[in-house]
């Protein structure tokens, strides 16, 4: 079976159809001229206000002096380059695999392979791009690389990172860490389970607190929606090595997946209410599916 | 409680395994989880419920031990013993008559279904249990004395066969609770077909149980056996079937008359109507067919007279109407068979004081050509003395008013008209006239067709007798007397019956030919006509012989069969007839002088005469004494009710508690 994470001429190939049917979905709105929240100086105007002492005289507004014979002061849309964060957690969580089940993806290889495409079609339309690992802290990473052809380095980067094993998984730690590192604002896409015991919304909280864009991929197993154990069985943690002595009956799994739809919807209705991007991303979905769906339904540009 | 198998306990170290493979099953399997912490909120509800998931955990172990308990227990075979107290001495008693040979509607015999009875009995029975064989016909052998083994029970039955022999039911029942008397719970069962419950109804001695509180002498209030007659049951078997028996069948000889005469009797003992065949036969060859029918329960009398005067063996056989095989269900008393003796002249001797007294004697002699051998003679006291001694042996010597000298020994001899001899034990009364006969036994031999009261007797000498029998008597003693004198028989005549001519001429040759045959029955009659079956044949008076050969058919034999028998002090033993048949003893003597041997042929017959065992359906009992035949043997005690062999229980147990284990198992998984 070939390397998931070879980023091979087929990989390369899935990657240019994608970005090709990404402009047609986003009609060029994921250019570098896409238009900012922020405003500046452009040639889009889009309001006046009062001029002080200090502002750049070159923005007065002489026509309105003359009819109103006050001072206002043009403002235009600022456009600047997006900044996309790929925030990929790379926890043992992420790396692990339900017992008994072959094929298909970890939730980590699936999670750097949706990272590879972000990242390749931020790459292609100009836009800044930072790849970052974490575990329970931030991990090697590639910050504000620009352009495609530095792709072969965010996908060597990634293969490295797919091959090492994770750890714990603290959100908080990590948000910490990258709203220290990184000051610009941009878009942030977490992908990740959110299997933190510390909880997942204090963190990104605290990236929107800085502004940034907080787009949540929740990259989800099939296999852990109803895993298929049975019995007396001890069951351990991935990520802590903790252990439990647990009778896992049919009614246990039964409450055990709903359980696990409660996380789901919990991550969701978390998103949703703090007007964060969000998506569920089956590792059964191929990733370049799934890049399109979170293109169609606009989630990184909101 | 005792192990068939104790060796299989051996295997509760399996209990080891169980317990090593129930702490493995305990250190339960490691799984990792992506995410502990949601299992860990679910599994903090059955937190509260840890106690009994515990308990549980250790009540499964407990059943598996159980379980396992169960099984070894089994492969130990463990038997369930009776309390001894409990404990049954049981006489069985198999019928082992002759009615035990009919063949029921499947082919087998009574008997073979008794057997089945008996062996189900000896299966059945408790370990405790002590059972004693016996087998009854005529008499009572005792197969087997108590014992609880069931395989020395069962070997004990390994060769024990049908007789032809009737059944002498109380005799075997007095017999079986004899033996059962000092025992504490005794009991007698008795299987056989209907005579046996007939006969032992009619003494009165069933006291078949009804019910298991009557019948278990293991209930707390029964009486031990030392007050009353261990109980009897009775158990049937056969159904009722037709049988039609011969009842009487013999030969006999009129030597006054020089006929024979043969009498059967047969009876239907069935419920339908039966036209048959009577078929007689001598020696081979059939001398009448009498077709005959028969009503249920009709009896016919048959007596027909024949002239064999060369005697053999006479057969008479039962058939169908059509000569259809099997004729009915009994075939032991559908033959018969009878022994006609060969006639015989003999050598008569008369002696008298002169030849003028001899004349009327050689008249009666011409009358009696049929009976007499031209060698006899009529001599003087002084010719006898002269003959030779072989030429003096005689069947009977007349002697008449004169004793010789040199009578030979054992001689049957007829004094008439002559002083009483010494050796004669009575005493001569005063002389009569004319004797007036007062009585005579009319049944006596001697006096067949002989009207004494009618006959004018010469003058005679009364005896009065110490021994002997009177035969003709006077008012002043014994005119005609029988004695038995040194093995010779003895007949005396008070008076001489030649002095009156028209008398003499008339009853005399009667006399003559009844006094001969008496000798002859009195002096030569060996053996009996009929034996039963079983019964030993002995000769009635020491034989002449120093060999004896006997020949008989065995049942099934088509040829005879010839076995020398021992001859000891002129007596023999004849023991295997237990089949009809006619049995020819051949008597061998050495010759005087060493001369040529004396043979001699004496024939007699065995047959069943027994209308108890031609009855052969089911006797009528009484609803309340009777034992259901499927009935098994009573109980009361509820350990009586467990099986002998636990195992299936034991194995069952561990079906139920593997089948609850399982239940729990799945009840947890799916709580």
């Amino acid at each position: 079976m070939s390397d998931p994470l070879a980023f091979d001429a087929e990989f390369l190939r899935r990657l240019e159809v994608l970005n090709v049917v990404a402009r047609r979905v986003m009609q060029g709105s994921l250019k570098a001229e896409r238009r900012s929240a922020r405003r500046g100086v452009s040639a889009e105007f889009i309001d006046h206000r009062p001029y002080v002492v200090g502002d750049d005289l070159r923005h007065l507004d002489w026509h309105l002096f003359g009819r109103l014979e006050e001072l206002f002061l043009k403002l235009y849309r600022e456009e600047e380059n997006l900044h996309l964060t790929l925030l990929v957690d790379t926890s043992a969580s992420m790396a692990h695999r339900p017992e008994g089940v072959t094929g298909g993806l970890s939730k980590r290889t699936y999670a750097l392979q949706v990272a590879a495409a972000l990242a390749y079609l931020g790459l292609s339309n100009m836009d800044r791009v930072n790849l970052v690992p974490f575990s329970d802290q931030l991990g090697e990473a590639r910050w504000r690389i620009k352009g495609r052809a530095q792709a072969h380095s965010l996908f060597e980067l990634l293969r490295e990172v797919d091959a090492q094993p994770g750890g714990e998984t603290d959100f908080r730690s990590v948000a910490k860490a990258f709203v220290a590192r990184e000051r610009r604002r941009g878009v942030v896409v977490v992908l990740s389970d959110f299997y933190d015991r510390e909880g997942y919304g204090p963190a990104l909280k605290m990236l929107r607190q800085r502004k940034h864009e907080v787009f949540a991929i929740q990259v989800v197993d099939p296999a852990e929606r109803d895993p298929a154990v049975r019995g007396d069985l001890r069951l351990v943690d991935a990520e802590t090595g903790a252990a439990r002595q647990v009778v896992v009956t049919d009614a246990l799994r039964a409450r055990y997946r709903e359980a696990f739809e409660a996380l789901l919807r919990g991550v969701e209705r978390f998103c949703v209410k703090s007007e964060f991007g969000y998506v569920e991303a089956g590792t059964e979905v191929p990733f370049d599916a799934l890049v399109l769906t979170i293109l169609r339904r606009g989630g990184l540009v909101a | 409680m005792s192990f068939a198998a104790p060796l299989g306990l051996l295997a509760l170290g399996l209990a080891l395994p169980v317990l090593a493979l129930y702490l493995l099953k305990v250190q339960r399997r490691s799984v990792p989880v992506a995410y502990l912490r949601l299992w860990e909120e679910l599994v903090q509800e059955t937190q509260r419920r840890s106690f009994f998931e515990r308990l549980k955990r250790w009540l499964s172990l407990l059943v598996q031990l159980l379980i396992l308990l169960g099984l070894v227990l089994a492969l130990a075979d463990p038997r369930r013993s009776a309390q001894p107290e409990d404990a049954r001495q049981v006489v069985l008693v198999l019928d082992a008559s002759a009615s035990m040979q009919t063949r029921e509607a499947d082919g087998r015999t009574r008997f073979a279904h008794a057997l089945d009875v008996i062996r189900a009995e000896i299966e059945a029975k408790d370990p405790a249990d002590a059972f004693a064989l016996v087998v009854a016909s005529d008499r009572v052998e005792v197969r087997c004395p108590f014992e609880q083994g069931r395989l020395r029970l069962l070997s004990a039955l390994e060769g024990v066969e049908v007789t032809g022999r009737a059944l002498d039911a109380p005799k075997a029942i007095a017999f079986a609770r004899a033996i059962a008397r000092d025992q504490p719970h005794p009991e007698v069962l008795v299987i056989g077909d209907g005579s046996a419950g007939q006969v032992a109804a009619e003494a009165g001695q069933v006291a078949a149980l009804t019910s298991s509180a009557s019948a278990a002498p293991s209930t707390p209030d029964a009486k031990p056996a030392a007050q009353g007659p261990a109980p009897l049951r009775l158990r049937l078997v056969g159904e009722a079937r037709e049988n039609v028996g011969i009842l009487r069948f013999s030969a006999r000889k009129n030597r006054s008359l020089g006929t024979d005469y043969v009498l059967a009797r047969v009876k239907n003992f069935g419920q339908e109507p039966r036209e048959l065949s009577l078929e007689l036969s001598l020696d081979g060859q059939v001398q009448k067919v009498l077709p005959r029918t028969l009503p249920p329960g009709g009896e016919l009398s048959e007596r027909l007279q024949l002239d064999l005067p060369q005697g053999g063996v006479l057969r008479l056989e039962l058939s169908g109407a059509e000569g259809r095989e099997p004729f009915d269900a009994l075939s032991l008393d559908d033959v018969a068979y009878a022994v006609v003796q060969p006639a015989r002249k003999h050598r008569v001797l008369v002696v008298a004081p002169s030849a003028a007294a001899l004349e009327p004697y050689r008249v009666a002699f011409a009358a009696m050509e049929e009976q007499i051998d031209p060698t006899s003679q009529a001599l003087s006291a002084a010719e006898f003395t002269a003959l030779p001694p072989a030429e003096r042996q005689a069947d009977l010597i007349v002697c008449t008013g004169v004793l010789p000298e040199g009578l030979p020994s054992g001689a049957a001899l007829l004094l008439a008209g002559q002083p009483l001899p010494s050796f004669l034990p009575a005493t001569e009364q005063a002389r009569e006239e004319q004797p007036v006969v007062w009585d005579w036994q009319r049944e006596h031999l001697l006096n067949r067709y002989l009207n004494w009261r009618d006959l004018p007797l010469p003058p005679a000498r009364p005896l009065q007798l110490q021994a002997g029998e009177a035969l003709v008597q006077s008012y002043e003693g014994a005119l005609i007397a029988a004695f038995a004198h040194q093995g010779r028989q003895v007949l005396w005549l008070g008076f001489d019956p030649g002095s009156r001519l028209f008398p003499f001429r008339l009853a005399f040759p009667l006399l003559l030919r009844n006094a001969l045959a008496w000798f002859e029955q009195e002096g030569r009659l060996l053996l009996r006509p009929n034996y039963a079956p079983g019964e030993v044949i002995e000769p009635l008076s020491k034989i002449p012989a120093d060999a004896v050969e006997v020949s008989w058919f065995p049942a099934g034999a088509n040829e005879a069969r010839s076995e020398a028998l021992e001859v000891r002090e002129g007596r023999f033993r004849f023991t295997q007839t237990e089949d009809a048949t006619p049995v020819l003893f051949r008597l061998t003597r050495q010759g005087p002088d060493g001369g040529a041997p004396e043979v001699q042929e004496v024939a007699t017959a065995i047959n069943l005469f027994a209308p108890e065992e031609s009855q052969i359906a089911p006797a009528p009992i009484a609803p309340e004494a009777s034992t259901p035949k499927d009935a098994p043997a009573a109980s009361s005690s509820w350990t009586r009710s467990l099986p002998l062999a636990l195992w299936p229980i034991l194995v069952g147990l561990a079906l139920v508690l593997w089948l609850a284990e399982w239940l729990s198992y799945h009840q947890r998984w799916t709580e």
